[in-house]
């Protein structure tokens, strides 16, 4: 029988397909490459036949490895030249050579790092609002104070030179603006405090110079994230703590910090006029529990599966991007915790469950 | 004439360092007789028994018994025709904005603030309950000589008639 006819049509089948796909060898060298795969590796400035030399060496031993082992799908991502690609490679029946589809992952990929972006962004944002207004009250006194002296100054210099003052009309009138600039030079050194005090919570919510995981304290954590995130609440909403006893967490701060901060402003986000957030700490056998809880309007028993998925959001177009919360999830699913939510008409609770394990371990052993 | 007695401002800040500053201004650079609260609520009551009169009121935004547009609200409700300022240290506008345009303010200045700024919005805005008091006091006068003129016209009738 005259199989040529069948393989002219296969080819051109191939060819026609969307998808880029390429035929190897045992050894991963290209036998065949449709169009797409031609287009797909032009792209990144690929000659077609230096793909099993561009491959990784990984890629290639698992290529390699699939083929011997005639494992029938194999499938492993590949980055290279600014691409993300997502290689499924599918072995022939005897193991004599293998299909391999390349799909291009970039712009899914590069969507999701927009979202993540303009999700940081809009903390940044909030942040940036918030510490805004909690340095402006501070800097206008200490801007004030500053040229109330400064006028002080420039009067008792007046009076200093007026010689039909009297000694006691003198006297009265510099004691008057001494006691002044007295009172602001306290006043100064209590703003610039709180100025300090802002910093010094910038600093330790950002850790910006600490990037790894280390032991910290998370109610130092909370209370950063509460300074920061405060000026959203001072109208209406009441804040409890009831910290426990709880041990340090070996932890990433600063991820964490961004997890308080995005719990905390979605609770007063769901109080619409008056109420309380609950912050609740304590340890529970090998895991420490931070329980945040509001009495806002809850979610409803159809949205509650839905709130840890990207880009689910009930906020509306501009406040929210439906990804606050799935950060979250992710960031505690890097620390090997657990992040649970219950909610009823009465409000919601956000139960984040930290391991408490390796140090622990380390430290006994 | 008698002595002038000096315009009365009241200001509201949950801040006392707001407060100092403000005051301690006004002390050196006007005879303003300035009333400091850090309770909108504790500033109302006194409003409505204490204080017997009041030229303008500024007001923080952000406080946590009452914000500064509810309580500029209640003043307007006391004291009609008395200027209110809005100071605030909020980083968006718009509810300042907002506020201006629900409430009537007079005026909203952002912290930080410029001493001389603040001084020229509250001259300007006392100038404007002076210039009121003084076409009230006019008008109440001119009614007086009316009054008196028609009861000497009366007289008048009464004698020749």
């Amino acid at each position: 029988m005259d199989t040529r006819p069948l393989l002219d049509r296969a080819e051109e089948l191939s060819e026609s397909l969307p998808i880029a796909m390429a035929k190897l060898d045992r050894s991963g060298k290209v036998l065949f490459m449709n169009g797409a795969s031609r287009d797909l590796l032009a792209s990144m400035q690929l000659s077609p036949d230096a793909l099993a030399k561009i491959l990784p060496a990984r890629h290639r031993s698992l290529i390699r490895l699939a083929l011997r082992e005639r494992q029938v799908v194999r499938e492993m991502d590949w980055a290279h030249g600014g691409r993300s690609l997502h290689l499924i490679l599918k072995c022939s029946r005897d193991g004599s050579s293998a299909y391999l589809f390349m799909i291009d992952l970039t712009p899914q990929e590069e969507a999701k790092a927009q979202l993540a972006q303009s999700e940081k962004m809009a903390s940044l944002g909030l942040l940036t609002a918030g510490l805004a207004h909690e340095i402006n009250t501070p800097l206008g006194a200490i801007h004030s104070n500053n040229d109330t002296i400064s006028r002080s100054i420039a009067k008792i210099r007046k009076i200093l030179a007026d010689e039909s003052l009297t000694d006691s009309e003198r006297r009265l009138a510099e004691t008057r603006l001494v006691d002044i600039m007295e009172q602001l030079c306290q006043n100064t050194s209590i703003a610039a405090e709180r100025l300090m005090g802002i910093v010094g919570s910038l600093k330790n919510f950002a850790r910006l110079d600490e990037a790894d995981f280390q032991t910290a304290d998370i109610h130092e954590g909370l209370e950063s994230t509460l300074t920061i995130v405060q000026h959203q609440f001072k109208n209406k909403i009441q804040v409890v703590k009831q910290y426990g006893n709880i041990p340090p967490v070996d932890c990433h701060p600063n991820a964490l910090n961004q997890v308080f901060m995005n719990l905390l402003v979605n609770a007063a986000q769901a109080i619409p006029d008056r109420g309380t957030i609950t912050i609740k700490t304590s340890k529970k056998g090998d895991s420490v529990r931070i329980a945040i809880s509001d009495t806002g309007v809850g979610i409803s028993d159809e949205n509650l599966p839905k709130v840890f998925d990207p880009g689910f959001t009930t906020k509306g177009v501009g406040v929210g991007t439906g990804l606050g919360l799935s950060i979250c999830y992710k960031i505690i699913q890097e620390h090997q915790g657990k992040i649970e939510v219950e909610s009823s008409d009465q409000g919601t609770t956000f139960t984040i469950a930290l391991p408490l394990g390796h140090t622990r371990k380390v430290e006994n052993g | 004439m008698g002595e002038k007695e000096p315009p009365v401002i009241l200001l509201v800040d949950d801040e006392e360092m707001i407060l100092t500053s403000i005051k301690s201004f006004f002390a050196i650079e006007t005879d303003y007789d300035v009333l400091t609260y850090t309770s909108p609520v504790q500033a109302l009551q006194d409003l409505d028994k204490k204080i017997k009169s009041v030229d303008l009121v500024i007001s923080d935004y952000l406080m946590p018994e009452m914000d500064g547009i509810s309580f500029l609200a209640e003043v307007k409700k006391r004291f009609p025709l008395v200027p209110r300022i809005l100071l605030t240290g909020y980083a968006d506008k718009e509810n300042a904005i907002k506020a201006i345009n629900n409430v009537g303010l007079y005026q909203y200045i952002e912290k930080p603030w410029d001493n001389d700024d603040l001084r020229m919005v509250i001259r300007n805005g006392l100038e404007k309950t002076i210039l009121l008091k003084q076409l009230e006091e006019k008008i109440r006068e001119a009614e007086k000589v009316h009054q008196e003129l028609s009861n000497v016209q009366k007289e008048i009738l009464r004698v020749f008639v």
